[in-house]
């Protein structure tokens, strides 16, 4: 019998929004982690809970998240690429136990990522109810900043355990939260791959997350753009410029400068190449 | 903290990898209510978009962890505004 879960009802107070704003607007840091943890703990409190967490060290086999559960009701092109990253996830394995870190600043670190895991995990806990997409935005803003700032400087201080289990919890998040919204879901994962290096399926998630997005759609541009300086970078120049020939087709009036002067920039490229 | 009487409403809970989350019932103290008032212009946050994919362009190839965390922001955004304009 599965056990029901709590269910708990999240309201977006002002002052939650306004932080949220600023913290999309503002430049990106480390910082940008801990104030995004700080209105996730917040909002939970507005539904009436608090979290508190600890890890519990595994004494059994490692174990690692390679698959991510595909669902009964996902459109056969999710499925399929679902399927398809299943095959080739490349993440690190989950660490047997965390080490006890000693420095203060490797302690703080370490319990930043715990409390990322922990509400990136939330939704595995209690069923969250009001403002519940409000949550699942900050949560999508956690996902972001912990790829491009936390789990680099996990990796630079040497906090390997930490940011191995935090990479399985985000994947695991993206299927958990995201599966019902495959641009952002690709988006968030292609991230993820690039970040791990893994440059190929990073690349073939970013193109699923500009296909799943339609062009009046705001984040059309900007995923598009992704996958073009994913082409560019590769070297696949022929690529590139097809997909700036169908943007300028495609994109919205205003946007209409942009897309061109990414072609223009292709051709730029093209000719720098055929120059040697 | 194994073996304390948690506190009536606790909820807790395990995940497949490790994590053990207790969700303590508190008082709220936050006011409820979306209020869109306080969303930021929406040719602000367009120009701050535009801007940071002018940015990230013109790190293709040069600085490639920063041309992504650009995007990466730029993508936030974009899904925001795209949010709020199903909204109304």
């Amino acid at each position: 019998m599965t056990k029901e879960k709590h269910q708990i009802e999240v309201r977006a107070s002002r002052s939650a929004l306004k932080l949220y704003q600023s913290l999309l607007m503002g430049e990106w840091k480390l910082d940008t982690v801990r104030q995004t943890v700080a209105l996730l703990l917040a909002l939970l409190r507005s539904g009436g809970v608090s979290l508190s967490f600890r890890w519990e060290t595994r004494s059994k086999q490692h174990r690692k998240i390679k698959k991510v559960p595909v669902p009964d009701f996902a459109s056969d092109g999710f499925r399929e690429r679902l399927e398809e990253l299943n095959e080739q996830a490349d993440l690190p394995d989950v660490p047997q136990s965390l080490p006890s870190r000693r420095t203060t600043e490797n302690i703080e670190l370490a319990q930043l990522s715990t409390m990322c895991g922990a509400l990136l995990d939330v939704q595995t806990i209690v069923d969250v109810r009001g403002d519940d997409g409000f949550l699942k935005d900050v949560q999508s803003l956690l996902v972001a900043t912990c790829i491009h700032e936390l789990l680099p400087e996990l990796q630079a201080k040497g906090l390997h355990d930490e940011h191995d289990l935090l990479v399985n919890l985000i994947a695991r998040h993206l299927v958990i939260v995201w599966r019902n919204e495959p641009g952002q879901f690709f988006f968030l994962q292609g991230s993820l791959l690039e970040y791990l290096g893994n440059r190929d399926h990073a690349g073939a998630a970013l193109e699923a997350a500009f296909r799943a997005t339609p062009p009046d759609a705001h984040e059309y541009l900007t995923r598009a753009q992704a996958v073009w300086s994913y082409f560019i970078e590769e070297g696949r120049l022929g690529d590139a410029e097809e997909l700036a020939l169908r943007l300028v087709r495609s994109v919205r009036e205003d946007d209409l400068a942009e897309a061109t002067g990414l072609l223009r920039d292709t051709y730029g490229y093209v000719h720098r190449q055929a120059s040697g | 903290m194994r073996g304390s009487p948690s506190p009536p409403g606790t909820v807790t809970g395990t995940s497949r990898v490790r994590l053990r989350v207790r969700c303590v019932p508190v008082m709220s103290s936050t006011i409820g209510g979306d209020d869109p008032a306080h969303d930021l212009d929406p040719d602000e946050k367009d120009r701050f978009e535009r801007e940071l994919r002018k940015s990230a362009r013109e790190l293709v190839g040069r600085d490639i962890r920063r041309r992504r965390r650009l995007l990466a922001q730029a993508n936030e955004v974009s899904r925001e505004k795209s949010k709020r304009a199903h909204q109304k």
